[in-house]
């Protein structure tokens, strides 16, 4: 699965062609049939002007770039990577990291200076595409050049410019792609990150560990490489392939112990996609985990990439008391803490939340959290034995 | 009615560093971290593949340890540590069947000590470039032992590597409260050059803070299914935590075919919860504790026996089958210490009825603190004329959940059916948990039932 500029559509490559879809109701808005044989592709990913496909070889994988022109996927790019003494490639995801700005001023037909917004992003010596054009009588024209020079408002290309482009037009550059593979390079026990070239498709770097083995679903968002690992959407530093930051993702199936497949991911306007095979779900009918299952089909469930209230954990010390006992005797009461987190474990200040119980009394019965994203309450115990339900629900 | 599962693992092991609960998956490959209502809060991926299921998951207070059995025959057992948010395998022992041992095992326990530091007497509160600490008790240490001290409030996954940790090496033992370890402590977590601090350290003498912490572990003990050169009885085995070397093995049937262990210690603590602090160990309960039919056992790692049992309610509705407890892990604050049992199901409500968790783990719970758990009644003579004068001593007989008589001082109050109130209305127990009162006799014939009722059951 992969997304475009526009958000409003998602592409899949199957049965030799690329799908585009609404997203909202899948129903098919085009389909470009590629220009070579494509077989089953694993993964799919957009770089802001390219699709790049990963396909599973006898012994090792192929990575293509395609193009969409006049409504034919057109092959620009193919590297094929077979296992040798060094590594055994074998991979199912991986993701193209890209930079991207606008043109700040018309670019004209015949120029190589490039006026862009931020031309901090680029590198000497990045291969960058403009377009697609929107100047009239250049519509939908793509220019690609090499930069040797730049200062603080231009880009210079090796080549002048084919076509003229409009203010607001995108300038874009990767430089790398990033695969999961199940090997290291050198050793079979532990995965890694191999790192290569986009342009050449030459192997610049790796990063190896286990977890970056049997990855399945990964994608390219904000500098980041974010790729699914368990129970956690991990963040790694585009370029050094440094662990950046963790985030919790509830893929647990409906027993709420197995981890679901998760088979893509995309990323756009701080949503997080995830390619599922069903969608789970809590019942309060029922008051049980329960799920809806999609067959041979996959849809997309989404989760937010900004903080927001994740965890509430509720701690009861000690989370066994005395029964509430006649006059004058002790009885026994608990100390509740409320700790509230954002999907980051950050613990989220200020968030209102409101307590109650199927029995006995909590006081106070609402407070707001501290700066470690604390609230703190009582409760007292009820007058006969039993187990009882303390909930707190941040508004 | 919503089902009693909580964490919902899918593996039979865990444990818990009091906050969260942890559980080693093998199918995932990773350290997965649950709270109570089964929502994940993190997954740590591990760095080394696990093939085979976990049995057996233990937390040190800086260390994960992991049992698991080996295809083929032996054991493993794993040391694992959170580093930047992986689960990084630090070492790995792996024990293979020889002619005497035959290794097969559903548990272990880590023999660990959670301490604190003390006020230093040497005129410092701080750590910074001192070789002798005070530490709240040293009753278990012995020169070679690597102490790891951690700012207060770290949390787990920043216990390895971080600057909020420093490990020492103990070069002697000098009093009950102090060590000399082998170098100056370096150590700067608070990142004013102070080192960690004890209770008075920037506070009043009247307000204490909880001062850092300072975690030992000291042996592993393992139930082995087999005694050595003896499989018809099963073994503790004492294994050297560092080197993996067998030290000792202690044979029984009572040590076979055990599924559900950790390590328990009653600690002394100064102050009240949440600011419990200067950490000593009460007449030395250290103890593994395994799971046997319906009871725990507690095996003293210093008496070397079995030295307490406790009864837990593991009983199926049919008042027969039980629940299989797959591991344990023990949470909560002295007194109030929480015993979790790792199950797949469990019995409860009027009548009782089994709810099973198919292939998901939950807990449930024992309370350890001890609770009037039993009273046996009785009556001398148990037959008095109604003559309306004659009495007949009333005996209550109060015991806790592990079988020993509650100690003096419980509140027992007393009721008959006569109509007249004629027992004795309260009493308190003796030393030997005895409380007496006396029935007088009326003057109908009549079959008299006379009740004991302690409203405070906590001992």
């Amino acid at each position: 699965m992969a997304s475009d500029r526009t958000n409003s559509y998602f592409y899949t490559a199957s049965g030799g062609a690329l799908y585009q879809k609404n997203k909202v109701n899948g129903n098919v808005v085009s389909l470009f049939p590629a220009n070579f044989t494509l077989g089953t592709v694993h993964s799919l990913q957009f770089d802001g002007v390219y699709y790049w496909t990963l396909e599973r070889q006898t012994s090792g994988v192929l990575i293509r770039k395609w193009e969409i022109v006049s409504g034919i996927l057109v092959q620009r790019s193919i590297f094929s990577y077979v296992s040798d003494a060094m590594i055994d490639y074998d991979a199912y995801s991986f993701s193209v990291d890209y930079v991207n700005t606008t043109l700040s001023a018309v670019a004209y037909i015949g120029s190589s200076t490039v006026p862009v917004i931020d031309s901090s992003i680029f590198n000497v010596g990045d291969e960058v595409v403009l377009g697609p054009s929107t100047y009239s009588g250049y519509t939908d024209k793509k220019h690609i050049g090499t930069i040797v020079s730049k200062d603080a408002t231009n880009i210079y290309l090796d080549v002048p410019l084919s076509y003229t482009f409009n203010v607001g037009n995108g300038v874009y550059c990767s430089r790398y792609f990033y695969l999961f593979n199940k090997y290291a390079p050198f050793t079979t026990s532990m995965g890694s990150l191999l790192r290569f070239n986009a342009s050449s498709g030459v192997l610049t770097s790796f990063s190896s560990g286990t977890i970056f083995s049997d990855v399945k679903a990964s994608c390219f968002y904000n500098d980041k490489i974010l790729f699914v690992k368990g129970n956690e959407l991990i963040y790694l530093s585009n370029g050094t392939m440094f662990l950046y930051r963790h985030m919790a993702i509830d893929n647990l199936g409906k027993d709420r112990a197995t981890t679901l497949n998760t088979y893509a991911i995309v990323a756009h306007s701080d949503v997080l996609y995830s390619l599922r095979d069903r969608y789970v779900f809590y019942d309060s009918g029922v008051d049980e985990w329960d799920e809806e299952v999609w067959s041979s089909q996959y849809n997309y469930v989404s989760s937010s990439l900004l903080s927001q209230v994740y965890f509430i954990e509720v701690k009861a010390t000690p989370d066994i008391i005395h029964v509430v006992s006649p006059p004058g005797v002790p009885t026994s009461t608990s100390d509740i803490t409320i700790h509230v987190l954002d999907q980051y474990r950050v613990p989220l200040s200020g968030k209102t939340v409101n307590l109650s119980t199927d029995e006995g009394t909590v006081v106070p019965i609402t407070g707001v959290t501290d700066s470690n994203g604390e609230i703190t309450a009582v409760y007292n115990g009820t007058t006969t034995e039993k187990m009882v339900e303390i909930t707190a629900t941040v508004v | 009615m919503a089902s009693r599962q909580n964490i919902r693992f899918s593996s039979p092991n865990f444990t818990t560093d009091g906050e969260y609960f942890y559980s080693l998956s093998s199918s995932g490959n990773a350290l997965q971290v649950k709270t109570d209502d089964g929502t994940t809060a993190f997954s740590y991926p591990c760095d080394t593949t696990i093939t085979n299921t976990v049995n057996s998951l233990e937390y040190d207070g800086v260390y994960f340890w992991s049992l698991e059995n080996r295809t083929g025959g032996g054991f493993i057992i794993r040391k694992w540590a959170i580093d930047a948010y992986v689960c990084k395998q630090i070492i790995a022992f792996t024990f293979t069947n020889t002619a005497v041992h035959t290794y097969s095992a559903n548990d272990f326990a880590v023999e660990h000590y959670s301490l604190s530091l003390k006020d230093n007497i040497h005129g410092s509160d701080y750590t910074y470039g001192q070789q002798d600490i005070n530490i709240s008790d040293t009753s278990m240490l012995a020169p070679g032992d690597t102490l790891t001290f951690v700012r207060k409030g770290t949390s787990t996954q920043n216990r390895y590597s971080s600057s909020y940790v420093e490990t020492a090496t103990v070069q002697t033992v000098l009093d009950t409260d102090t060590v000399r370890l082998t170098g100056l402590m370096t150590g700067d977590p608070y990142g004013d050059l102070k080192g960690f601090r004890g209770p008075s350290a920037a506070f009043s003498a009247t307000e204490h803070q909880p001062p850092d912490l300072v975690y030992v572990t000291k042996a592993l003990w393992v139930l082995n299914d087999n005694a050595p050169s003896d499989v018809t009885k099963g073994a503790m085995y004492k294994i050297n935590h560092k080197t993996g070397a067998n030290i000792v093995q202690y044979s029984g049937t009572q040590y076979k075919d055990i599924k559900g262990a950790t390590f328990y210690t009653k600690y002394v603590v100064a102050g009240s919860y949440p600011n419990q602090y200067n950490t000593t160990i009460s007449g030395n309960e250290q103890y593994v504790i395994f799971v046997s039919g319906s009871s725990v056992l507690f095996f003293n790692v210093y008496s070397l026996e079995i030295s307490k049992s406790l009864a837990i309610n593991n009983v199926k509705a049919d008042l027969t089958s039980l629940w299989v407890i797959y591991d344990m892990t023990v949470g909560g604050f002295e007194p109030n210490i929480t015993l979790y049992r790792l199950q797949l199901g469990t019995t409860y409500g009027t009548p009782a009825a089994d709810e099973s968790w198919s292939s998901t783990y939950s807990y449930e719970k024992t309370i350890l603190r001890r609770v009037v758990n039993s009273i046996a009644m009785t009556a001398e003579p148990t037959i008095l004329p109604a003559d309306g004068v004659s009495t007949s001593v009333i005996t209550a007989v109060v015991r806790d959940q592990y079988n020993n008589v509650a100690g003096s001082g419980v509140h027992v109050v007393w009721t008959d059916d006569s109509g007249g109130s004629r027992v004795t209305p309260t009493s308190d127990t003796n030393a030997f948990g005895v409380a007496y009162a006396t029935y007088t006799a009326g003057t109908i014939e009549d079959d008299i039932k006379i009740t004991a009722t302690i409203a405070n059951g906590l001992l």
